[in-house]
Parts: structure tokens; C-alpha cells; sequence
């Protein structure tokens, strides 16, 4: 007898929680999870906690490789999918292997997104979304005095409060663009820059960098159309992020600016699925698609997909309703929202 | 002599050169050559990149201009069909060759002394007269006066180039771009009659009269219509209208918030003109999703730097408004999952509706020939789509007028194809055809590091820069190291690397030295010994043959460096127009 082989690209929360549903439903089943990152599942909301040293890299850790042993799910780390043939069950990894799958998931995430009217100085751009990104700065952080940072998602203002903790000089630059899929009201607005500047944040309200220059690549300085010129040694770029959905545009899957999806987080291929940040999802009650953000959200989809991929028929559910409940800030816009702090 | 380039492999090399108009090389164009195959004009890509990279600017830019008459212009402003087909693109090969970008370096790069130089033919005594001076009508007018038949062009605009001039925004083409290459077109001796509105000025059976044969290339300027309740409110224009004044030096007031709909270049150019114009807030409404647009992918990033917004997978229901237009109504659009030549079916969402907001709509869904200006009803008037030929003796069309609203590289290659056959007629005989020409060549010298190195991106002006005027232009263009270096990453498969059977040894060396496993061993020396021909083995005491495979082949030379016995040819494999003379 043939059994299903269930692939997952991704090992984020919803990534996860899907597996966990098709091991539930299909003991026998054949389940790869695959990623293009070196680490075990972790909390990406601990990553700032873990760059000012107030948490440990192990701590970060959601899951030990025991837990996929035990439920025999095949974890493939530090593998990229670059290519896929979707009407021959087929994905390509960067090493040339061929993958096939009978039901697929892709559960990408997303990456941190640049907007284009910065193209030219993307590069002095760093951004922190990864466990690496983590990593890279906290190695730099001994030499870095003041920092700016654009954008304004919920990490952001996580990473822009605990920085001005330790007495660096943090000056932030909203940007409305970073807010998407959520409108950037003027009520949110102000109640940002109350927060922020009520935790020591510098916040430069209504202005915007239109240039990066740097002698060193250690030291830059900020320039914004107001005129203002701000030194300092770490430009982040905190804009949210975008679907990672790069190697699948002219792969023949619906792709708006994620993974179009109906109800049941099925793809336009019958045996793909997509769900988490990186798909948008039909919503027959508002008659519109939407991005779910948010790790309960991405962890119920997760769950969702699982079901749907084992034979089941759920529907996705409503939009989010509570997109912008952060504790303290009341701007969650970002791929998770304060799992820990609930 | 023709030659048939099937029965070449085997044969002593030195014999190897000639022509051939048979199907079988013209397939071998098609499969090996992709760019020139997709170019409508069928330019010499290969050829023109490798001058580049030889430092013969010149010749660069002659070659180009032999089929595409615009080198400076298309270099600027082409849809880049061969890009989707350069080998360079496939699927672990990386991206495709910048030709666009190279084609404007040899133009920028040429010297001021360069001479153009035309195979004219001898005065025939014949008078044609053409309709439009846009790339379709200068590009037939240019065809004809070689040919030797005396050419007047009817323009009704006050200078010559249609869509280049009066469609295309100055800030993607310098008007003196147009200016220079449109004098080496008409200085042939070719006659241009502005201000002739077709219909009010001219008519058609008076030039009939006036002429052996007509050319009909007046472009498409009659704008498709929105079809939804509004569109007629001051404040909706048509996108090639807002083009034409604003090219036409008018400062249009379309005030701060502007949608723009539709996904077209016409519509990217609306879109970025209106940015200049001061406009702050442009939204460009599309129905299905920017993977879908056939305008380039460096086009949709200016765009956005631009700080212009796109809102996909809508369709505008209705304009809003009572005395002027305030907003559209959307609804919103799901894929039907239907795919088609024109992309992907979109239906909108019943009760999905919402509301935009703007000062100015800018309908650029696109435009068609206005037949009615023939004097004909519809459908009287009826052209072949290949050589223009139309149900009136003695009249063609070409072009947007002919085949509907295209680029102005397909305009500029039906321009020249619909010439050759209004003299073919005229002359009872062919005068210009297709030929493969293959002639013996020696190693590139390219080297295989050269495949790994990135595509070269167009340096470009700052945002502020860039809104200073409406003249800047915002594509700087390679400067000599980025041209040269981005001419290296051309395979130039133009070239063939054939293997002579009967001098190899089966050393081996050439397919382990191969990088892209292209050397194939085979059974028997079948002909075409061509891969799929024949039956594979790997087993040495069967061998009896040994090919390159053409299709896989990505030119880089490495076997004939190892080839102990040199065995290994290289042929020079171009298609290109033969001119017959009167005795051919």
C-alpha cells in the first residue's frame, strides 16, 4: 500500500503545528519538513531578549530533534527548495536533489521587506529576523552606540525599547509602509510615538530617510528629507516583512503578493497547500483575501492545513480581529505577536 | 551556393561555409539561437554582443541597426523578448544577458565619426507613399528606399516617430535619441508631408492614385474604452491622450491623487509622468497580479521607487463623481484558473466592492487602429498578418494599424517584412529573403569563470534628480567596465561546436572537461546526429559515434581546449538577410 508523503517547506510555528495534525491523523504516513535554516525550531520573539544577553541560545529552542525523531517526521535543515514542478509533485533543492511529495505544504514565512524607494542603499540596510541576524549583531553590539531604525513592526518597537534600556542612543523613524497589511492609523500613530518615547526612544515623526552613506561599513550616517543627518552604526530596517515566495513566481501557482489560497488553504494545485504569513487566504465572509499575522494565528493555520492536507475540509476562519493587540504598544503589525507576555 | 547545414557534420571543415535557406537550419536558428529567434526583427544578437566584447563599438551598432533601425532608442525602451528567451535565463544558468542595456551601450559607445553605410539598390522608378511615421511606417519607408522605390510618408503630427515621440515619456527617451536615428532613416531621400490627417488631409484612393502602392502604418491612437458608468467625467483621460499633451510640452493639472488603470508600459509611463507632474499619491490598479504584466521586471521596481503603489487583483466597476470624477469603485478579483495567451482569467468577488479615492483617473487599458479614418466600414478592410497584404490592390498595412497594438520592436520587424513583400509585388520578384550563413570561426577565448559573473543592473539617477524635470533621464546607461563585463556573460551561441568524427580518438578529455554534460556518445554516427536522433551508450566497445549536443551546449569552449587532435570545429551559425540582385 502507498503511503502519503507529506513535505512541508518551513519549520516555523505553523510549519509545525501542521505536522503535528498529519502525525495525529496519518500514523503511517511519510512526513519531511524541510528548511533553509540551520536551527531547530525556535522563538522568534525571544530573539531580542537573546541580543541583550537575557536569554541563551539553547533557551530560544522550541523543539529538540528527539521530538521529530519520536513522531518519525524527517527534519531537513540548511536546505533550500529553489525550484518546483508542481504538476509533477516535484521540488528542486539548491543541491540539485529532486523531492516529490504527494500533498505539499508551503508554510515560507516571510523576509524582511526593503522598501523599493530605498533600492539604491538597501544594502546599509540590517535587518533582524533570523536566529543568524540575532547572532551577527550581538557580536557587534560592544561597538554600537546609536542606531537607527525604520520602519516600525512590532519587533521593532521590542527591539527599539530594549536597546534604549541599555542607554544606546535609539532613534526610530515610522514609516506607514512597514504596517502593511495594516493601515498606519493617526490613533496608532500617536500612541507609538507616546509609548516609545515615554521607554527612551528618539522617535523622528513625519520624515524619511531618502539616503544611507557610510566610509566604513561600521559607522553611517542617516540622511532624511527633512534635512536631519544622523551617525550612527546600525541602520535597521524594521518595514515588516513580505511573503518568501521568490523561487514560485512563474511556477503556475496563484501568487498575488503571497500564496493565494482558498478558504481551506488549498493552492490552485489541488495537492498544494499554503498557509502561515506566506500564503493570503480567501475569506468568504469578507470577500477579500488576508494575511494572517501573528504566531497563534500562523499556529491555528498550521493546524488547519494539517487537517485539510489529511483528507479534512476546515476553513481557514475569520480575519484576525485583534491584529493590533500588543501589550504596552498598541501596534502589532509583525509576524508575531508577544507570545510569552499573553 | 546553398548549402544544407544537416549534411555539413563529417565533412572537412574548410568546406563548410555558404548559405542555406533550408527548414531543417532555420529550426537549428530557432532551437539554438533563441534570442534572435524571439526578437520580432530577428537582430543579430550574438553578433552584436560579440563585437561589444571586441571592442568594435561600431560594428556593434551597424549590425543591430541592419534589423532593428533604432539601436539607441530600442536600447532604451524595447520589451526584451529575447531576455525571457536567453539561454543565460534557464533554469540554473542564472539570468539573462542584459541585451537591452547592451544594445543602448554600443550605441552610447560608438564614435561620432561611425558611418552608416546601406546596400542600396538601384532607383526603380517606383513611388510608394506611406501613412505614419511612427517605427512601423519608417521602418517600411527605410526597407522600400533601399530597395531602390521612391517613399513619401503622410504624418499627421508635426514630427516624425508616433509612439516614440508623442506616446513615450522623455524621461525614458531623449528626444534627440529619436532626433539622430530618425534622420539616418529618412536620409535615404525619403519625402515626409506633416500635418496629413488621414481622412481629413489625405485619402486613401487619392494616394492610391498618386502612388503604385499604399502603406497603411498609422499606429493604434483610438483608446479602448472603460466600459463602466462615469468614464466620460471631466478627470478620466485616456493614458495615451495624457502622453500626447504632455509630450506635446502641456502641463495637464490632474492634482494629487491620481489612479491610473490598467498594467501596461503606457500605463507605467502615465503613472511616472503623472509623479513628475507633482502628483503625491498615484495608486496603479491592476486585475490581476504583478507577476502577470508583460512590462519588465526593472520597469515595475522604478515604479515602486518611485514611490508609485500597486493595488492588484481589481476591477474598476464604476467612476464616482457627479460633475468630475472623485474615485472608482472596485471590486475585488479572484483567479478563475482558466489561463490563457493574455494570462490568467480574474472574476471579481460579488459584493467585494470598495471605494478609491483620486483628483484624476487615467484609463491606459490600451488602444486600437481607428479604421473608420480609411473611409472603409470594418469590415471591408482586411489585412494579412504576415505581408500586409490587403483585400484593396496596392494597399497594405503595418504595424499597430495591421495587427492591432504591439511593441515597437514587433512594429519595426512587420514594418520590414510588409516591405519586402510590396516590393516583391512591385518587382515581380524576391529581393530580400532569410538565410542561415555559416562560416568557419576559432575559440572565443571565453572563459568559463565569465558564466558566474552576476547580470549587470542600469545605474540610474536619484530619486531627486529624477524630478527635477520632465526631460531627465532616469537610465545612465553602462559605463565602459560595466558594458564590456556584461558583453561576457553572452554564450554567443551563435557559435557551433561540432566534433569531426573521424579525426576524434575518444580520448574522453572533451566530455570530462564538459560543464554542462553536452558530449554525448551514441551507437552510430546517425544522421542529423543530433541528441534524441540517436540511441545513448556509455559502453565503449559500441561507440560509434560522438556529438555535441547544440541545445544544452553553452559555448564556453572548454572542449576544444582539451581536444589533443583537435577534432573539435567551430562554426559561425547566423541567420541573416541576403539582398538578391536582379541577377539572384
Amino acid at each position: 500500500m502507498m503511503h502519503e508523503h507529506y513535505v512541508i517547506v518551513g519549520n516555523g510555528v505553523t510549519a509545525n503545528a501542521a505536522a503535528d495534525v498529519l502525525r495525529e491523523r496519518d500514523p503511517n504516513a511519510r512526513i519531511t519538513m524541510i528548511s533553509d535554516e540551520f536551527h531547530l525550531f525556535y522563538h522568534r520573539f525571544r530573539l531580542p531578549a537573546f541580543l541583550l544577553g537575557e536569554a541563551s541560545e539553547s533557551s530560544l529552542c522550541v523543539r529538540p530533534v528527539s521530538y521529530y525523531r519520536e513522531r518519525n517526521i524527517r527534519l531537513r535543515l540548511g536546505q533550500e527548495v529553489v525550484r518546483v514542478e508542481l504538476d509533477r509533485n516535484l521540488l528542486y533543492l539548491k543541491h540539485m536533489e529532486k523531492v516529490g511529495y504527494t500533498r505539499l505544504l508551503l508554510a515560507l514565512g516571510g523576509k524582511p521587506h526593503i522598501p523599493e524607494v530605498h533600492y539604491t542603499y538597501r544594502h546599509r540596510f540590517s535587518t533582524f529576523k533570523t536566529l543568524d541576524d540575532a547572532r551577527l549583531l550581538r557580536s557587534r553590539l560592544g561597538s554600537i552606540r546609536s542606531i537607527v531604525i525604520a520602519g516600525g513592526d512590532l519587533v521593532s518597537m521590542r527591539f527599539a525599547t530594549s536597546l534604549a534600556k541599555t542607554g544606546r542612543n535609539v532613534m526610530m523613524m515610522l514609516a506607514s509602509e512597514a504596517f502593511w497589511p495594516l493601515d498606519l492609523t493617526e490613533t496608532i500613530r500617536e500612541e507609538c510615538i507616546r509609548s516609545l518615547t515615554a521607554k527612551g526612544v528618539d522617535v523622528i515623526d513625519s520624515d524619511r530617510i531618502v539616503g544611507i552613506d557610510s566610509a566604513d561599513e561600521q559607522n553611517f550616517e542617516v540622511r532624511t528629507a527633512a534635512g536631519l543627518i544622523l551617525p550612527c552604526q546600525y541602520v535597521g530596517a524594521f518595514f515588516g516583512w513580505r511573503p518568501q515566495v521568490d523561487f514560485l513566481v512563474r511556477s503556475g501557482l496563484d501568487i498575488d503578493r503571497g500564496i493565494l489560497v482558498d478558504e481551506h488553504l488549498r493552492t490552485n494545485f489541488d495537492s498544494v497547500f499554503a498557509a502561515g504569513d506566506c500564503a493570503q487566504v480567501y475569506n468568504p465572509g469578507i470577500r477579500n483575501y488576508w494575511v494572517s499575522i501573528g504566531w497563534p494565528n500562523a499556529e491555528r493555520l498550521g493546524r488547519v492545513a494539517g487537517e485539510n492536507m489529511a483528507g479534512g475540509a476546515l476553513e481557514a476562519g475569520q480575519a484576525p480581529q485583534s491584529a493590533l493587540e500588543v501589550e504596552g504598544i498598541q501596534a502589532c503589525t509583525s509576524w508575531w505577536r508577544e507570545h510569552g507576555s499573553e | 551556393m546553398m548549402h544544407d547545414i544537416r549534411y555539413r557534420i563529417g565533412a572537412p571543415w574548410q568546406d563548410l561555409s555558404g548559405e542555406s535557406d533550408h527548414p531543417d537550419d532555420i529550426e537549428y536558428i530557432r532551437t539554438n539561437i533563441p534570442c534572435q529567434w524571439a526578437c520580432p526583427a530577428q537582430t543579430n544578437i550574438p553578433g552584436y554582443i560579440e563585437q561589444i566584447y571586441r571592442r568594435n563599438f561600431n560594428r556593434s551598432y551597424g549590425i543591430n541597426r541592419r534589423s532593428n533601425l533604432f539601436p539607441g532608442v530600442l536600447g532604451r525602451i524595447c520589451s526584451r523578448p529575447c531576455e525571457l528567451a536567453c539561454r543565460h535565463g534557464e533554469t540554473d544558468l542564472g539570468e539573462p544577458v542584459s541585451i537591452c542595456y547592451l544594445k543602448r551601450f554600443a550605441a552610447d559607445q560608438k564614435t561620432p565619426d561611425h558611418v552608416i553605410t546601406e546596400d542600396m539598390f538601384p532607383a526603380t522608378g517606383r513611388s510608394i507613399g506611406v501613412i505614419g511615421a511612427g517605427p512601423a511606417g519608417l521602418a517600411v519607408a527605410h526597407s522600400l528606399a533601399v530597395f531602390g522605390h521612391r517613399v513619401t510618408i503622410y504624418e499627421q503630427m508635426a514630427e516624425p516617430g508616433g509612439m516614440l515621440r508623442y506616446g513615450i515619456p522623455s524621461f525614458r527617451l531623449p528626444r534627440d535619441v529619436i532626433d539622430r536615428e530618425i534622420y539616418n532613416i529618412v536620409r535615404l531621400g525619403i519625402a515626409i508631408e506633416f500635418g496629413c490627417a488621414l481622412g481629413k488631409d489625405i485619402r486613401i484612393p487619392d494616394l492610391l492614385q498618386r502612388h503604385d502602392a499604399v502603406v497603411l502604418a498609422a499606429g493604434c491612437f483610438s483608446p479602448r474604452s472603460l466600459a463602466i458608468p462615469g468614464e466620460n467625467l471631466p478627470g478620466v483621460l485616456s493614458g495615451l491622450d495624457f502622453m500626447i499633451r504632455v509630450n506635446q510640452g502641456e502641463t495637464p493639472a490632474i492634482g494629487d491623487r491620481v489612479i491610473v488603470l490598467g498594467g501596461g508600459f503606457t500605463a507605467m509611463d502615465c503613472a511616472r509622468t503623472a509623479r513628475r507632474l507633482g502628483s503625491k499619491d498615484i495608486v496603479i490598479c491592476i486585475r490581476n497580479v504583478e507577476e502577470d504584466l508583460t512590462v519588465t521586471r526593472e520597469e515595475i521596481l522604478d515604479v515602486k521607487r518611485e514611490g508609485i503603489r500597486f493595488v492588484s487583483l481589481v476591477s474598476s466597476m464604476s467612476i464616482q463623481g457627479d460633475t468630475h470624477a472623485t474615485g472608482v469603485r472596485f471590486a475585488r478579483n479572484r483567479f478563475g484558473g482558466v489561463r490563457g495567451r493574455s494570462g490568467r482569467t480574474v472574476i471579481p468577488i460579488e459584493g467585494s466592492e470598495f471605494d478609491l479615492a483620486a483628483d484624476t483617473i487615467i484609463a491606459a487599458i490600451g488602444q486600437g487602429p481607428d479604421t473608420r479614418l480609411t473611409g472603409a466600414p470594418d469590415s471591408d478592410l482586411r489585412f494579412d498578418p504576415l505581408t500586409g497584404r490587403s483585400n484593396i490592390e496596392g494597399l497594405y498595412g503595418a504595424g499597430d494599424f495591421a495587427r492591432g497594438a504591439s511593441t515597437v520592436i514587433e512594429s519595426i520587424g512587420h514594418g520590414r517584412q510588409v516591405a519586402t513583400s510590396v516590393d516583391g509585388d512591385l518587382m515581380k520578384r524576391i529581393r530580400r529573403k532569410k538565410v542561415v550563413s555559416f562560416q568557419p570561426s576559432t575559440d572565443t577565448h571565453r572563459q568559463r569563470a565569465w558564466d558566474f559573473i552576476p547580470r549587470t543592473h542600469m545605474p540610474s539617477l536619484d530619486l531627486p534628480d529624477r524630478f527635477a524635470s520632465q526631460d531627465a533621464e532616469v537610465e545612465l546607461g553602462f559605463d565602459p567596465d560595466l558594458g564590456l563585463s556584461e558583453s561576457q556573460r553572452c554564450y554567443l551561441c551563435n557559435l557551433k561546436y561540432e566534433i569531426h568524427i573521424p579525426d576524434c580518438i575518444y580520448c574522453r578529455l572533451c566530455v570530462e572537461a564538459c560543464p554542462r554534460n553536452c558530449i554525448e556518445l551514441g551507437l552510430s554516427p546517425a544522421q542529423p546526429p543530433r541528441p534524441g536522433t540517436w540511441t545513448k551508450t556509455s559502453r565503449w566497445n559500441e561507440v560509434a559515434g560522438i556529438v555535441i549536443d547544440s541545445d544544452r551546449c553553452i559555448r564556453c569552449g572548454e572542449c576544444l581546449r582539451v581536444c589533443p587532435t583537435q577534432c573539435i570545429h567551430v562554426t559561425r551559425v547566423e541567420l541573416q538577410d541576403r539582398l538578391l540582385s536582379s541577377e539572384g
